[in-house]
């Protein structure tokens, strides 16, 4: 009997090891910047499709992000302010529905600003992936952080400069001489359209495909797979049969890059390969509404539909309180633009 | 018969001092060709050094004979590929004759002197001879080759680095295929690519400037070539990208925290004025943002001073309480020890009285004095 309780208590002990070991690095080891994690939550009651969302934008910001998070009704945002602190958790991407508008407010934890934005249009993963054919989504993909690029936020406007800021700051940086270009998978598009004010959010997976290598040649390398050889007559004209090369050869010359060292088994260094994208993940078409200093507290110091004053808020206290009193102000001139 | 004996017996006798010298010569000169086919070391005696016996040596003179040693190395080496010193073992035995001669002149006697300076005039002659029999093209141009072997050894060199690939512009490509792979993340487009990827790089670097200046540039041209509804990208911003692993991040001097309190107040007051107040809220915002710490708020500010001095206090409090233990438990220690000690002379003492009381005690004893 003492043999058995000392096994079990063996192997619990193990266990506890174990977990420990899958801790995540606070500090990136090859740029030696702290990695900033995020927290993707709700707030309020939400709908189905928008609870949808926030499960994608969770996959989206993996790995530095907490995929099954448990949010409680009775949590407050202080609580996650107490929880962050110690797990080093640096921003939360809060999703809310108030008067049935969505809206997505990035906040940097400890005191930073919070950018509210209006989610105008939105698209599930799930449903991009029922729209394409060919939809590759791998759980490899999500294993490293996605690469970001931002389009057309130049064009003046501290709001548009904060906002770069705070999307660069999401994720982790890269180190250009020591990343593995096999672990840059995934790519993150935000784009500025200046008339509008609208933010298009797109994601998309990166594949890499050696150019002028036929589709036949190209699949037995990559799969192993012995191919089918009964209507011909020589293997040459397995070999010569495809005739027009890959598929949309008339790529442009652009989108091809020369790897300077080997992605995999295909892609080589110093060959040319050309980069496809295929969107995975939410597809989300955004309004910078409101700026705020402080976490969903502090002065106001942009705002979208009433640029002329700045006008400071008192701090939230009780959650729905405040947030119904904010948005009140801005949903009034939404509603008023919207007839324009 | 007697004409047969007459020749036979005339040669043998009839030697004539002319015939025996050429006789002597021609065998000394192929004497001398023999010894210049054995190599010099195998041949001369080895006089020169006695041979160094390094084991029984003190380490200075250890070191002195390394150093001669690797001393002797490198003449040896300059010596071999020298080309004006004699080589051919004819000319070493000739040098070791004449160094023996000059070392021993004073000892010798005048006969070997001339014995000796006969040979030696012998050997010259001999080996003027050898010298012109064999290689006649070393002799007469050994001081001219050493400039020529220089040249020879310059053009060879030139040739060599000639073949070698070290232009600077292999070093350029590398550069561009680094740029290539930054390029690679991005959906590109076509026509301004090397413009863009200068500017990329700039505008990563998050420099606000050259943005600006990016902008310019950009407006500018995507207002020549604006078309309706293909707008070509102009700016393009990537995620954080650390190049050369550099690190040179400012170090903001770091205030005292009652100093960052009054920064603080002051930046509230600043903050109420609309203008100023608009760009100090902006400029901590992205800082903010960028992850830096600003230390903005004075009620927290309030807040971190209090509790540091809670746990200054708090630790002098701890210091205060561990100075007393110590003394106490060490204040205990001594009197427990001196007591110990005290009690110890006393049983000492008693123990003695003890015994000699013993021996008073016995029943019947007469002669105790006290009562």
């Amino acid at each position: 009997m003492a043999r058995w309780r000392d096994r079990r208590r063996q192997r619990a002990v193990v266990k506890t090891q174990v977990a420990k070991n899958k801790k995540q690095p606070g500090v990136d080891q090859v740029t030696g910047g702290k990695i900033p994690k995020s927290f993707v939550f709700a707030r309020g009651k939400l709908p189905g499709p928008l609870k949808q969302l926030e499960l994608d934008l969770r996959k989206l910001m993996l790995p530095y992000t907490a995929l099954k998070l448990k949010e409680k009704k009775r949590n407050n945002l202080k609580d996650f302010l107490n929880v962050a602190g110690p797990m080093g958790v640096t921003h939360f991407l809060m999703i809310s529905n108030p008067k049935s508008i969505p809206y997505l407010r990035v906040a940097r934890t400890p005191q930073g600003p919070t950018l509210t934005f209006q989610i105008k249009e939105y698209a599930l993963a799930a449903d991009i992936a029922k729209s394409q054919p060919k939809y590759r989504c791998t759980p490899e993909l999500f294993k490293n952080s996605p690469l970001i690029v931002l389009s057309g936020f130049g064009g003046g406007g501290q709001h548009l400069k904060l906002t770069t800021i705070m999307f660069q700051n999401i994720f982790p940086a890269i180190d250009i001489n020591s990343v593995k270009l096999s672990s840059c998978q995934r790519i993150v598009l935000l784009n500025y359209n200046a008339e509008e004010r609208l933010i298009d959010f797109r994601h998309y997976s990166i594949r890499l495909q050696p150019v002028g290598v036929s589709k036949r040649i190209r699949r037995i390398v990559q799969t192993h797979q012995v191919p089918d050889l009964r209507n011909l007559q020589d293997v040459s004209e397995f070999l010569t049969k495809a005739g027009y090369g890959s598929e949309s050869e008339g790529d442009d010359e652009a989108a091809t890059v020369s790897l300077p060292t080997d992605v995999d088994r295909v892609n080589k260094a110093s060959n040319k390969s050309a980069v496809r994208l295929q969107e995975i993940g939410p597809r989300l078409t955004l309004r910078l509404v409101k700026v705020e200093e402080g976490l969903c507290s502090g002065n106001v110091i942009f705002d979208e539909f009433d640029t002329s004053s700045v006008f400071s808020v008192e701090k939230e206290t009780d959650r729905e309180a405040a947030e119904d009193s904010e948005k009140e102000t801005s949903e009034d001139e939404p509603a008023d633009s919207a007839e324009d | 018969m007697g004409k047969k004996r007459a020749v036979g017996a005339d040669e043998p006798t009839t030697t004539s001092p002319l015939d025996l010298k050429t006789l002597i010569r021609e065998y000394s000169l192929f004497f001398d060709q023999l010894v210049e086919l054995i190599p010099a070391r195998f041949f001369l005696p080895n006089s020169s050094d006695d041979k160094p016996w390094f084991p029984g040596l003190s380490k200075s003179q250890k070191k002195k004979v390394k150093a001669q040693t690797r001393e002797n190395i490198l003449k040896s080496r300059r010596d071999r590929l020298d080309p004006t010193r004699p080589t051919s073992t004819l000319d070493l035995l000739k040098k070791s004759l004449d160094e023996e001669r000059d070392s021993s002149s004073d000892e010798e006697d005048d006969e070997d002197e001339a014995i000796e300076e006969e040979e030696e005039e012998e050997e010259e002659d001999e080996k003027e001879v050898a010298k012109a029999q064999s290689v006649a093209l070393s002799t007469d141009e050994r001081p001219v080759t050493y400039e020529e072997l220089r040249e020879r050894l310059r053009r060879r060199i030139v040739e060599l680095s000639a073949g070698r690939n070290t232009r600077p512009e292999s070093r350029l490509k590398q550069e561009r295929k680094k740029e290539m792979k930054n390029k690679k993340k991005v959906k590109v487009q076509t026509k301004r690519n090397q413009e863009n990827n200068k500017e990329k790089e700039d505008a990563s670097a998050g420099n606000t400037g050259k943005r600006k200046r990016d902008d310019g540039n950009d407006e500018n041209f995507s207002k020549n070539k604006k078309k309706n509804n293909v707008r070509e990208p102009t700016d393009i911003t990537f995620g954080q990208v650390r190049i050369d692993g550099k690190e040179n991040k400012k170090r903001k001097k770091k205030l005292s925290k009652e100093k960052e309190l009054e920064r603080a107040k002051r930046l509230e007051e600043v903050k109420k004025d609309p203008e100023k107040g608009k760009k100090v809220s902006w400029k901590a915002a992205v800082s903010k943002a960028a992850g830096e710490k600003v230390h903005d708020d004075p009620k927290l500010l309030k807040q971190s001073i209090k509790r540091e001095k809670k746990r200054q206090e708090k630790n002098k409090q701890k210091w205060r309480e561990r100075k007393e233990t110590v003394a106490k438990a060490k204040a205990e220690k001594q009197s427990k020890r001196s007591e110990n000690i005290k009690e110890r002379i006393h049983q000492k003492k008693m123990r003695k009285i003890e015994k000699r009381e013993k021996k008073l005690m016995r029943p019947g004893f007469e002669g105790r004095k006290e009562a």
